[in-house]
């Protein structure tokens, strides 16, 4: 894209004097800036395709979505539960089993629950969970949150812990 | 319709269904979360509705609009492309491949995978269909007789 920088500024001052060359420019440079746009296209496309092709990623997406029937309080029920309760966990987002509301924690609560269920990268994911929102209330199996996790290649069972650290509404 | 007329209809087209396309994919992928992902919504908006006001009633003022819009939305662009590379970044640790080794690994090898999409969801290039739309749009005011009628200066 910087080679073509140049282009704007060309096409806000147009020569003001007549040269030679100017009958050809005037044909071919709308069939130049075609055929830029054109490689662009293809180029965004294919980025984007090769990621939706990714074994790795599929296969993330089939653990997580095979694994889904696991009870939800696997990971919540931790030796180190009782740390759940942080400071930063308002009562209405927390639940009594410790779990944090996918739609109304923020996302300090969302980070501990997950830094509590052993679950690394907890930062991130928690920035994740709260970009994808809303979750619709009547999928306690958060279809819609594990498919967007599975987007970013987690390991086996992580996306089941971060389901399991979560409650609805 | 001269030659002129018609080539700088299809560019004004092409422009219109580029920056159409692109709003379409920005709700796909429900691009909204936060005031940096709404900022493409609003050039590719832009370019849609300059693109038609340029077919529909061309003139000296909208047709400069259009060139300033084309250099914003380059702009845009390119920024689109960091901040895509920024998210994969960011994403990095998350990938089960690298959970383990992506603090360790050097800052050139950490952009690299970002840059070129081995961690991340973001598709990297992706911004550059607002680039495609804009220089669309730029391309149809070349040579624009409204603007040939301007005085110089």
């Amino acid at each position: 894209m910087m080679p073509g920088a140049a282009l704007p500024i060309v096409l806000l001052r147009p020569p003001a004097i007549k040269h030679p060359a100017e009958d050809m420019m005037r044909s071919y440079l709308p069939l130049a800036a075609l055929a830029a746009a054109t490689i662009l296209a293809g180029v965004a496309c294919s980025g984007d395709d090769a990621a939706e092709e990714t074994p790795a990623a599929a296969t993330a997406t089939t653990v997580a979505t095979s694994a889904a029937t696991k009870p939800a309080s696997t990971a919540a029920a931790s030796p180190t539960g009782e740390a759940q309760a942080t400071p930063a966990a308002s009562p209405s987002a927390t639940t009594a089993a410790g779990k944090v509301s996918a739609n109304n924690a923020t996302r300090a609560e969302l980070q501990a629950a997950f830094e509590t269920a052993g679950i690394s990268g907890a930062a991130q994911w928690a920035r994740e969970v709260v970009e994808y929102r809303p979750y619709p209330e009547n999928d306690p199996n958060m279809a819609k949150l594990r498919q967007e996790l599975a987007k970013y290649s987690p390991g086996p069972g992580v996306v089941d812990k971060i389901i399991a650290a979560l409650s609805l509404p | 319709m001269s030659d002129d007329a018609l080539l700088r209809r299809m560019l004004l087209g092409f422009a219109v269904l580029a920056a159409l396309g692109t709003l379409a994919e920005l709700g796909l992928e429900r691009h909204y979360d936060g005031m940096d992902q709404r900022i493409p919504w609003v050039i590719a908006g832009a370019v849609a509705a300059l693109g038609a006001l340029l077919a529909i009633r061309p003139g000296p003022l909208a047709i400069r609009a259009a060139r300033v819009l084309a250099v914003i939305a380059l702009i845009g662009s390119a920024i689109g492309v960091f901040k895509h590379v920024e998210e994969n970044h960011g994403a990095g640790a998350l990938d089960y491949r690298y959970t383990e080794t992506w603090e360790s690994r050097s800052a050139a090898d950490q952009w690299f995978k970002a840059a070129t999409k081995q961690v991340g969801p973001a598709p990297v290039l992706a911004p550059g269909a607002l680039a495609l739309a804009a220089l669309l749009l730029a391309a149809a005011t070349v040579r624009h007789p409204a603007v040939r009628s301007l005085p110089e200066g």
